[in-house]
């Protein structure tokens, strides 16, 4: 649980020789508090960093008050530490993945389609970047993504697994960076209205009987808040529309089979099946990677298409080599 | 492109237009069934729909800039109707805010697409929302 008026980070997106710019809290388990880790005015030593290496699980925190110098600190140096060779592939991983959190809040805080597709777009340029210079690890994914369910972490992940499947089938990067922003974007459907035009008064939206609604309108939903955007592409509103088709025709919205669903709409089913287990849920623990594949390999060819169930286990498997 | 109801009886129309559909036995057997349909707990459509066998043509008007996708004018089979809207049975997938123009026996209008169901291989329910009707003289 993170502590109040703090904000959970990645510890790896602690580069070493860098100053985040606001003070960095971690949890002490003997005091059972947050202490001060590092000031705001100090860089990231090597030491601290190597503390943080070899101690994956240690909780760390930014004040929430100061999280948009956080934000400042990765959007300013992204591109730099993307082409910085001494920067192992895990820290440009946990960087990436920081980056699309945050990108992605600022694009959902801007309560419009346009301002979630412009920073989506952003970030899977960035993502395409990143991979020119190194392979991007699906066990390093793993392990820097969260795993919380929440809207944006659903999407970002669901974008970062869409990445994988796409890049083992041999996408061009056009392509990937579609399918991507495609991914990011599948469940803008689910999104009260209110809070897209302003009307949202924060009452409760989470009956059972609205919940169910949306789950089953918002493919059709999403495609709608969509279709009429300057930019988007045929690709990215099937990947909203479809993702929830199976192979078999018992999906929804419109009940398509195999051969009439879109490929890139087939890797999101995939991607976004495979967040869905791995994610914490109020009334589900997180599956481990292997149980999810087990599940998903006893749904191939029924809901979801083998090779791209293939391509993700693959990669997500694969020892780094960063 | 269909002439317009002013300028050709809709019977050629109908005609001129062959249906291409399959439709799957159950829904054949549906489809003789006559009436007000019963709305089931979850409907959130405001005006009642009813059972309403009969031929029509559809025209594509406007689609969207992604997904172009124009498609020559079709024969299809009206469902059921309501005053605010009507699904059709016909043989390829539409999707939603697609424009089109459908001619009746009684009227034409002019309807977006709200929803596509698939029902076979060459066998769509497309539900439509009017914007505009207009009565044939």
């Amino acid at each position: 649980m993170t502590p109040s008026g703090l904000v959970a980070i990645h510890p790896l997106t602690l580069v070493p020789n860098y100053c985040a710019g606001t003070n960095i809290y971690i949890w002490n388990e003997k005091a059972d508090a947050t202490v001060k880790f590092l000031s705001s005015e100090q860089m990231v030593t090597e030491s601290a960093f190597s503390f943080l290496l070899t101690n994956p699980s240690q909780k760390v925190f930014v004040d929430e008050s100061s999280y948009s110098s956080y934000q400042a600190y990765l959007f300013d140096n992204l591109e730099a530490w993307l082409v910085e060779p001494r920067i192992p592939g895990i820290l440009k991983t946990a960087v990436i993945a920081e980056y699309f959190y945050s990108q992605f809040t600022v694009g959902f805080n801007g309560k419009s389609i346009r301002s979630m597709l412009d920073s989506s777009s952003e970030c899977c340029k960035h993502l395409e970047q990143l991979s020119q210079h190194m392979q991007v690890n699906g066990r390093d994914l793993q392990r820097v993504l969260r795993h919380d369910a929440s809207f944006v972490t659903h999407a970002v992940n669901t974008a970062m697994y869409a990445y994988l499947i796409a890049e083992g089938i041999s996408y061009s990067s056009e392509m990937i960076i579609e399918v991507c922003v495609g991914a990011m974007m599948h469940d803008v459907g689910k999104i009260e209205p209110g809070l897209l035009d302003g009307t949202f008064s924060g009452g409760s939206t989470n009956s059972t009987e609205w919940m169910h609604r949306v789950a089953q309108s918002h493919p059709i939903e999403g495609f709608r808040r969509m279709c009429r955007e300057p930019g988007i592409t045929e690709t990215q509103l099937l990947i909203a529309y479809q993702h929830h088709e199976k192979l078999d025709g018992k999906g929804f919205p419109v009940g398509l089979t195999s051969t009439e669903i879109h490929d890139a709409s087939k890797i999101c089913s995939v991607a976004n099946r495979y967040d869905g287990l791995t994610s914490e849920h109020a009334n589900r623990h997180a599956m481990t990677r292997m149980a999810a594949f087990r599940v998903m390999n006893s749904e191939k060819n029924t809901a979801l298409d083998s090779e791209m169930i293939q391509c993700l286990e693959a990669a997500m498997t694969q020892a780094s080599t960063n | 492109m269909p002439r317009s109801s002013d300028d050709s009886s809709f019977d050629q129309l109908i005609q001129e237009h062959p249906l291409t559909l399959a439709i799957p036995p159950q829904i054949q057997l549906e489809l003789r069934e006559r009436g007000p349909m019963s709305s089931r707990n979850d409907d959130i459509r405001v005006t009642p729909r009813f059972r309403c066998k009969g031929p029509a043509i559809l025209e594509w008007v406007e689609s969207l800039s992604a997904m172009p996708r124009p498609f020559p004018a079709s024969q299809v089979v009206v469902r059921n109707l309501s005053r605010t809207g009507f699904s059709v049975l016909m043989d390829r997938e539409l999707f939603p805010e697609q424009m089109v123009r459908v001619y009746l026996s009684i009227a034409t209008a002019t309807a977006m697409v709200v929803r596509a169901r698939r029902l076979g291989s060459r066998c769509y329910d497309i539900g439509f929302r009017i914007k505009t009707y207009q009565s044939r003289q």
